[in-house]
């Protein structure tokens, strides 16, 4: 190694080789010293062939002879003058010379006990040759100390670079706080929570070691304990900032912020997708309703507004009049009005209460628009049963169904990872762990088929109902229907009417059950999902030694905690619609990546690899509500693929994941999106074709009201009913099959509601 | 009034914990923060006598989706007393953990081998460390005479 060197000294990289064969054959820079001027000695070798006699050191060239000059002074200790010598190199016109010079400045300070200025300059070299913190004493010197010992660079960036650049060069991890400390008070030393907000990025242009500090310290994982943050999307909220502000401060490098400009642009899109699409699962399609009303309630609607231009009911004034009365002379006036409203005669609007009525049921169980239609497809059909058995799968605490026996498969993993070996306590923790199986799915299904529905003659435990079916009989019809009497006039419009409806009585009438159905995954359910965990734990227990019931109280633990925070994610699901999220925006691939990861929060063993191909002009641009449309869609798609591909069969494997190819291309003036997945080589194909075929079936027969009832074995359905099937006489608005190489594909157009969403949205623009 | 800082993710550990300081004392004055995150803001703004620490701790308080409290540090508690470190905060540590052993690089390190190498990396603020158990109440008589000494 040591003549590798040597052979190597004059050549221009020699100083990168030169330093990990040091690190390997000799200790410390004073041995290195003997590779590196014999290096020197090559590069004067020129005057010294001159052959004009003498001593050999007169002849070298004025670096030479300041270098060797360094070396003399620090052999005797004489700090001080070698860094004078030192400082004289790094103004060399050589650029070797200078390297030397600044790292001999760095090595001799940091031999004169001056840490933060041996750090200050071994930073400084760092960040304009990063492959130079070999020669720099910065390791060394960081290694013994945090930020307390260091406090006094406080306000420099090269503090916190200095602990970056260790962590980055050793790969450990123990000035990971102090890097966190540095970074905080570094911004705080300039009166700033954030690096974004630092003023010195608009007035002037940043130092080198500024920009390595906003470009590589001021990441994601260093920026977590700031007390501005406290999400992982406010992080890449932030970071997406820095790029900005980067991009226009240190142009040289452009083309790197623009690609992780365009890379965090993405998983913002996506996070908020999800963060949107997570803070509320339910919905009602109001325009879908309205275009229902406008078929069946129009006659009915302009029948009451003439009779309204006749005068023949008694005027709102009027009602208006009564009230007023009765407030005025009655004693106890709230009993008199309630008693007033209740006994009121609604008998000749009963034109419009059958409107009303048909509206209510319409906002609740219209298939497709309805409540209920959102329910099924975006919390009964899979999202539910995954996120909450999600936790317990990831921890393997519960294995799947057999798709040939249907019994649950041996937990293998688990009995093996808690040690239980002798055939009897196997067998009885293997019972044990199969019926906890099933009684955590009879838990999910039951709550996914008796409960999570609306309330109807079909499903009377549903939890989803107005008010009005809560005890308060049909008084609160009436109630509305008073109300609503006072609000409409001649010029009303059923549309209007609708909106009115939705907004001032469906929805805060609705919001009550839903609480309801929150309450009942947090407590009821959450419960009872805690409890069947701590029983299993209690139960094995005992049959294990000391070591292995610490392995079982931490996965009892942790499956514990995460199950937990499902429970209270998928309670928010039950929260009434935000009407903020109208304003999101993104692009069609984006919506289809964001179902992507429902698809993986739902199902934690589903890795696809997926490639895609996306035609420019086909990605076209998705707003609020068809978000939700398109990320239905595309969980429909994926969760068709992660259950019936045959990769998630048997014991889970990273490496057995389906290929799926996605492309997005537009056919004449129609969006076509088309889907190739690979099928395993486990899965019976016959199966599959079978699958296939019972699918077309179904929608051939237009079983779609059935479909939102079941919860298995519907998601093609699903997915022709949500691309627009179910609407018009077509069936065949979704394509799918085998095709000749055995891979599963499905074809289907942008359906009409999110293209009607975009081009409401062009209009707006 | 003793000014307790509660670093705690797990809600029934902290509903347990929380119920019996009040009973003990009605001269506790008890702050909650339930991630790494929240923990440095109450440490940054807030001046207590007592920090009462878990060991496993997420980085951001729970969310509304899957991803949105960041990474679950095994070690999150050792961050905590690096960062009370680092920061220069004069506090007594406790830590009150429910596990009895911890992933190691070397292999799982036990809770007294724990208790020593915090004892020697943080000698000025960690002072001693109280086992949990839901089905036990041992744990209450050994906080009430660290927190009452």
């Amino acid at each position: 190694l040591l003549k590798l060197a040597v052979n190597l000294r004059h050549a221009d990289f020699s100083e990168a080789i030169v330093g990990p064969i040091v690190r390997r054959t000799f200790k410390g820079f004073d041995a290195r010293k003997n590779i590196v001027e014999s290096a020197y000695v090559y590069l004067d070798l020129k005057n010294l062939s001159n052959g004009n006699g003498g001593h050999w050191r007169d002849q070298i060239s004025a670096e030479n002879a300041c270098y060797y000059s360094m070396h003399d002074c620090i052999g005797r200790g004489e700090f001080d003058a070698a860094l004078v010598y030192a400082e004289k190199l790094e103004k060399s016109t050589h650029e070797y010379f200078r390297m030397q010079g600044a790292c001999f400045s760095a090595h001799i300070l940091a031999k004169s006990l001056r840490a933060e200025a041996a750090i200050e300059k071994s930073v400084s070299i760092c960040v304009s040759n990063p492959e130079s913190v070999i020669f720099t004493p910065l390791v060394d010197l960081v290694s013994s100390r945090g930020f307390r010992e260091l406090k006094t660079l406080a306000s420099n960036p090269a503090l916190a670079a200095a602990f970056y650049i260790y962590m980055e060069e050793t790969g450990r991890t123990d000035k990971e706080v102090s890097l966190k400390v540095a970074w905080k008070r570094y911004l705080s030393e300039h009166q700033v929570d954030r690096p974004s907000a630092l003023t010195f990025l608009s007035s002037r242009k940043p130092s080198l070691e500024e920009v390595f500090f906003l470009s590589e310290v001021c990441r994601q994982e260093t920026m977590e304990l700031g007390g501005a943050f406290s999400s992982q999307l406010d992080l890449d909220r932030e970071r997406m900032q820095i790029c900005i502000r980067l991009a226009q401060a240190d142009s040289e490098r452009l083309d790197v912020y623009d690609q992780e400009i365009v890379d965090l642009t993405r998983r913002i899109n996506i996070e908020e997708g999800v963060e949107y699409l997570e803070s509320s699962r339910v919905f009602v399609d109001e325009i879908g309703v309205q275009n229902w009303a406008k078929k069946n309630l129009e006659s009915q609607f302009l029948r009451y507004t003439d009779y309204l231009k006749a005068g023949l009911f008694s005027s709102a004034r009027e009602l208006e009049d009564e009230m007023y009365k009765i407030a005025v002379t009655s004693k106890n006036r709230k009993a008199a009005l309630a008693n007033y409203l209740d006994e009121y005669d609604v008998s000749a609007e009963t034109l419009l209460e059958d409107i009303l009525t048909e509206l209510g049921e319409a906002f609740l169980l219209l298939p497709r628009f309805g409540l209920d239609a959102f329910l099924s497809s975006r919390v009964r059909h899979g999202s539910f049963v995954g996120y909450l058995r999600g936790p317990l799968e990831s921890k393997r605490l519960v294995t799947k169904k057999n798709s040939t026996t249907g019994k649950y498969q041996e937990n293998e993993h688990i009995l093996n990872k808690w040690g239980i070996t002798s055939l009897k306590e196997r067998n009885s923790a293997a019972a044990k762990l199969n019926a906890f199986s099933e009684s955590i799915d009879q838990m999910l299904d039951e709550s996914v088929s008796k409960y999570l529905h609306v309330r109807s003659k079909s499903r009377p435990e549903g939890m989803v109902n107005f008010l009005a079916e809560r005890g308060s009989g049909g008084k609160v019809i009436k109630r509305w229907l008073l109300m609503l009497k006072a609000t409409l006039n001649q010029n009303s419009t059923l549309e209007l009417l609708v909106s009115h409806c939705f907004q001032n009585f469906f929805w805060p009438s609705v919001k009550l059950s839903l609480d309801d159905v929150q309450n009942f995954v947090r407590s009821d359910l959450g419960s009872r999902l805690i409890y069947a965990i701590d029983s299993l734990a209690e139960s094995i227990r005992p049959t294990l030694s000391e070591s292995e019931r610490n392995s079982l109280l931490a996965d009892k633990f942790y499956a514990k905690a995460e199950v937990r925070a499902a429970v209270d994610r998928v309670a928010l699901w039950f929260d009434t619609p935000k009407n903020n999220t109208q304003m999101l925006t993104m692009n069609l691939q984006r919506t289809i990546e964001i179902g992507l990861r429902s698809t993986k929060n739902a199902r934690p063993d589903f890795h696809p690899t997926v490639t895609w191909k996306v035609a420019s002009d086909a990605n076209i641009e998705i707003s609020g509500p068809a978000i939700g449309v398109m990320n239905d869609i595309s969980f429909l798609i994926f969760e068709n693929i992660s259950k019936h591909s045959g990769f998630e069969e048997g014991v889970p494997t990273r490496e057995g994941s389906p290929k799926v190819e996605v492309s997005i291309t537009l056919q004449g003036k129609v969006v076509e999106i088309f889907v190739v997945s690979e099928i395993s080589d486990r899965k019976d194909l016959d199966e599959v074709k079978r699958g296939i075929a019972s699918a077309k079936n179904k929608i051939r027969n237009r079983e779609f009201d059935s479909v939102t009832q079941n919860v298995k074995g519907t998601g093609l359905v699903r997915l022709a009913i949500n691309s627009g099937s179910s609407e018009g006489t077509e069936t065949d608005a979704v394509k799918f099959g085998l095709d000749e190489s055995g891979y599963f594909y499905v074809r289907f157009n942008i359906p009409r509601g999110v293209v009607e969403a975009v081009t409401q949205s062009e209009l707006i623009q | 009034m003793k000014r307790i800082l509660f670093i705690e993710d797990d809600e029934p550990k902290l509903v347990q914990v929380l119920e019996f300081l009040e009973e003990l004392s009605c001269h506790f004055s008890v702050t909650v923060a339930k991630s790494l995150s929240s923990a440095c803001k109450e440490i940054d703004g807030g001046t207590f006598d007592v920090v009462l620490l878990d060991m496993s701790l997420p980085t951001f308080d729970g969310g509304k989706t899957a991803n949105a409290s960041g990474r679950q540090r095994t070690y999150g508690g050792k961050d905590i007393l690096m960062y009370l470190w680092e920061t220069e905060t004069e506090v007594k540590v406790y830590v009150i953990t429910q596990f009895k052993d911890f992933p190691g690089e070397k292999g799982a390190i036990d809770l007294p081998e724990l208790h020593a190498q915090l004892g020697r990396d943080f000698p000025t603020l960690y002072c001693d460390h109280v086992y949990f158990e839901h089905n036990s109440d041992s744990w209450k008589e050994k906080l009430s005479r660290l927190l009452l000494d």
